[in-house]
């Protein structure tokens, strides 16, 4: 199968008056067509940022470098605007608070064909288009595109931000933190909500910290701490067995499995060691752990892990 | 009691702490703001020299030099009696300077006596101290400085009607970042333990509230100054202000206007100069104390 | 205008210019500023008349007395726009953080549609009412100009009256004053629900 996007050796820093604060390092990551990929970790540790990296959505002050290909052509080679249109088209955005992410005082209507407008549809196309869309997702053009989000439901205004995601037919949508702010019981619909947006055939990015939502979804997973990928595979292998310690550790304190917490803290992402980044907290740790960095090594059923104890096979 | 107030500062960080928390902070401070408290640290105390660098003397006219631009034996050239223009700048910084601040600590005072008592007090009292608040607030403040000037400076002379002018136009905001502050802090657990410990209304104010609305007080008082400056020195270019003998930023621009036709660009250029300087630098430092204030009271010191 | 300009060129040249100026306008006795340009423009190079208004008989003529006005009504603007576009940039600096207009970037719409659709009419809210607020503070600016410039409006009444100490002139103008202020502040506040949909909701 070929892949969609290719991310490779991508690294992201910002400069800020404390030094430069490197966000993700050295990160690579495919996403085929039609495939579901979780991107977990807690915050800072870089998931956000390579959710916006892949929008355009970085401010001003930083340094990328590495590659990022999407279709075969290279993204980071493209000037700005550029840039933010092809993404645009090709990629969407659910965001993480629909109630915050749509203009306050504008009606919906005119922030609904913007989208669709701003992705290449024609006036006509983009209302047809809308309409159907909005209607597979339960709602009607005309009621909401007279009205402002702040008349609307929770539910309505995520579904009309859903929609002005899906318009375009991305190739790739990417969902950033769909559970926040959520009660724990509405996980269960929002993953069904995320499989039936997967089934219509966009590959679909999920960015993550919530383990409970990351289990009910298939796919892959890739597992960020402090700016690396620790771990890459199948969701399913990922909750039978993480190959990672962090990845073990995360699992056991959930609360309902062992609510053990992990000790210590992440280390800051402006002065990250020059050895593994979870080794001053990994129970498993020895030697080598405190002297490089590990590479992703090849771990059972299919897991790239970042961790020396898979180095030996 | 000496244990009490003891814990109450360290907590607080008063006293020997308080200069090397500064120390540090300076060291943090953009370039414009080095530069802003760099310029008035040595404004401030050459005025609070003026009388040992230059004395004012009014007598001391050069009449073979009337209405000479700066020159090297008049820095800024002589006003249209033969005066030392740079004299007089510098005693009117001096003089303006000191009005202004004494001005914005009159508003501060009453604005935070009115805010604290509509704070405490609650109920009635609040309603009617607001609404008075608001008559204050709602005048122009200039129409009504120059009313309280007519009323007044018979009676309290010039400085003093300065001072009151500025004083009464300028409380209402600072009684209402006051009020607002108290509200809030009253719903705190501290107060409540407070309460219950047996503290009095008086005692409560002193020792509990007093401290946290120092910084926002303090804050308000010097965003205030630059106003007061500008208010002192526009009543007195007016001549409704100091009397205008007296060398006052105001009066000298006063005095440059009429020298304008005969081509004394400079009488009036300087002592302006002065006033835009003291107002920048004050609003400099004070705007980058605004900004690393708790977020909460950037919106309220809206001045 | 320029304060949205300086907003979406933060950071730049231009922003810095813009900024320096403003506080520049702002700390800066707007009398004193208003004698430099007398001078500089009246005096020194002879552009415009100095003061005062000319043949009554010719104004109501015309209308419009432009080259008397001038001066005046430059320098009344000036330092009431600085203390604006600071306010403007700063609002908008905080309204392009906001997630709507990042969502609206991500979906690819350009950066110019952003400010104009997204980030500025958000930014005008606040604005509309500051202006109704500051209406007030106008004339306190006029006295100050006119009796720089000799221009006889409201502002000269007042100053000949308190130099002559005609209390009950002085309390007149005081109330006209604070008339306008309540009235700016009406005018702010129905503005205010005109402009913003979020309003229009809760008061109905």
């Amino acid at each position: 199968m070929t892949s969609l996007l290719e991310v490779e050796d991508l690294s992201v820093g910002f400069r800020t008056r404390r030094g430069v604060v490197e966000a993700l390092s050295h990160a690579s990551v495919t996403i085929r067509p039609g495939e579901l990929l979780l991107v977990v970790g807690e915050s800072g540790s870089g998931k956000t940022v390579l959710a916006h990296m892949l929008l355009a959505l970085l401010p001003r002050n930083v340094d990328v470098s590495g590659s990022v290909r999407l279709g075969g052509q290279e993204l980071l080679a493209l000037p700005p605007a550029e840039l933010r249109r092809v993404r645009g088209r090709r990629m969407a955005l659910i965001p993480q608070s629909p109630a915050s992410s749509l203009n306050p005082v504008r009606k919906l209507g005119g922030q609904l064909l913007e989208a669709a407008r701003a992705r290449g549809l024609s006036e006509k196309q983009a209302r047809t288009r809308l309409r159907e869309l909005l209607a597979e997702l339960g709602l009607d053009l005309e009621f909401i595109g007279g009205r402002y989000v702040h008349q609307l439901s929770g539910g309505m205004q995520q579904r009309v931000v859903n929609a002005m995601a899906l318009v375009g037919e991305p190739d790739i949508v990417i969902a950033d933190e769909p559970t926040s702010g959520l009660d724990a019981d509405l996980v269960d619909a929002t993953a069904a909500q995320l499989r039936e947006i997967s089934a219509r055939g966009e590959s679909l990015l999920v960015i993550t910290h919530d383990l409970r939502l990351a289990e009910r979804l298939a796919g892959r997973l890739a597992l960020l701490y402090a700016s690396r990928i620790v771990e890459v595979g199948p969701t399913m292998s990922f909750f039978a067995g993480p190959a990672h310690p962090y990845g073990r550790e995360l699992l056991r304190a959930l609360p309902e499995r062992e609510g053990k917490s992990i000790p210590g803290l992440a280390p800051e992402l402006t002065a990250l060691p020059g050895h593994c980044a979870f080794a001053d907290r990994c129970p498993d740790r020895f030697d080598r752990c405190g002297e490089s960095i590990p590479d992703l090594y090849p771990a059972p059923d299919g897991v790239l892990a970042r961790c020396f104890v898979h180095a030996e096979r | 009691m000496s244990a009490s107030s003891g814990a109450l500062r360290s907590s607080l960080n008063i006293g020997a702490r308080r200069s090397q928390r500064l120390a540090q902070a300076m060291q943090r401070w953009p370039v414009s703001v080095r530069v802003a408290a760099g310029v008035l640290g040595v404004l401030v105390v050459v005025a609070l020299l003026a009388n040992v660098i230059v004395p004012l003397d009014d007598t001391a006219v050069d009449l073979d030099r009337v209405l000479d631009g700066p020159s090297a034996a008049h820095l800024m050239g002589t006003d249209e009696v033969g005066r030392d223009l740079f004299a007089r700048v510098l005693h009117g910084f001096r003089i303006s300077l000191t009005i202004a601040v004494l001005a914005a600590l009159a508003a501060v005072i009453v604005g935070t006596v009115v805010g604290v008592l509509a704070g405490t007090m609650g109920g009635k009292v609040d309603a009617l101290v607001m609404r008075v608040t608001d008559v204050f607030a709602s005048q122009n403040h200039f129409l009504f400085g120059i009313l309280l000037l007519v009323l007044f400076r018979p009676a309290l002379g010039g400085a003093g009607a300065v001072m009151l002018a500025v004083g009464l136009t300028h409380w209402p905001s600072l009684a209402r970042i006051v009020r607002r502050e108290l509200m809030s802090l009253r719903e705190r657990p501290f107060v409540s333990a407070a309460i219950g410990g047996g503290a009095s209304r008086w005692r409560l104010a002193r020792r509990h509230y007093l401290p946290h609305l120092m910084p926002a007080v303090g804050l308000a008082f010097v965003l205030t100054v630059p106003h007061a400056v500008f208010h002192e020195s526009a009543y007195s270019f007016l001549g409704l202000g100091l009397p205008a003998h007296e060398a006052s930023l105001g009066n000298i621009l006063a005095d440059g206007q009429r020298s304008l036709l005969a081509g004394g660009w400079w009488i009036a250029l300087f002592p302006g100069l002065a006033i835009l300087t003291a107002a920048m630098t004050i609003s400099t430092l004070a705007e980058y104390w605004r900004e690393h204030l708790h977020p909460r009271w950037r919106s309220e010191l809206e001045l | 205008m320029f304060g949205v300009l300086a907003a979406a060129f933060r950071g730049t040249l231009f922003d810095w210019l813009v900024r320096t100026l403003c506080y520049f306008n702002t700390a800066a006795p707007s009398f004193w500023i208003g004698l430099l340009a007398l001078y500089v423009f009246s005096i020194e190079l002879g552009w415009l008349p100095a003061g005062g208004t000319s043949d009554p008989r010719a104004v109501e003529a015309s209308g419009v007395d432009l080259e008397h006005l001038i001066l005046p009504m430059v320098i009344l603007a000036l330092t009431q726009y600085a203390w604006f576009t600071l306010f403007v940039r700063n609002t908008m600096l905080e309204i392009l953080r906001e997630d709507h207009v990042q969502f609206a970037r991500a979906q690819g719409i350009g950066e110019l549609a952003v400010l104009l659709r997204y980030a500025l009419p958000n930014a005008l809210i606040p604005f509309v009412t500051l202006i109704g607020t500051h209406l007030a503070e106008l004339i306190g600016g006029t006295i100050l100009i006119e009796s720089i410039f000799g221009w006889p409006g409201l502002g000269l009444l007042a100053l000949d009256a308190a130099r002559s100490e005609d209390i009950p002139m002085i309390v007149g103008i005081t109330l006209c004053a604070s008339v306008l202020v309540v009235l700016g502040n009406l005018l702010a506040d129905v503005s205010y629900r005109i402009i913003d949909p979020r309003v229009r909701e809760a008061t109905t």
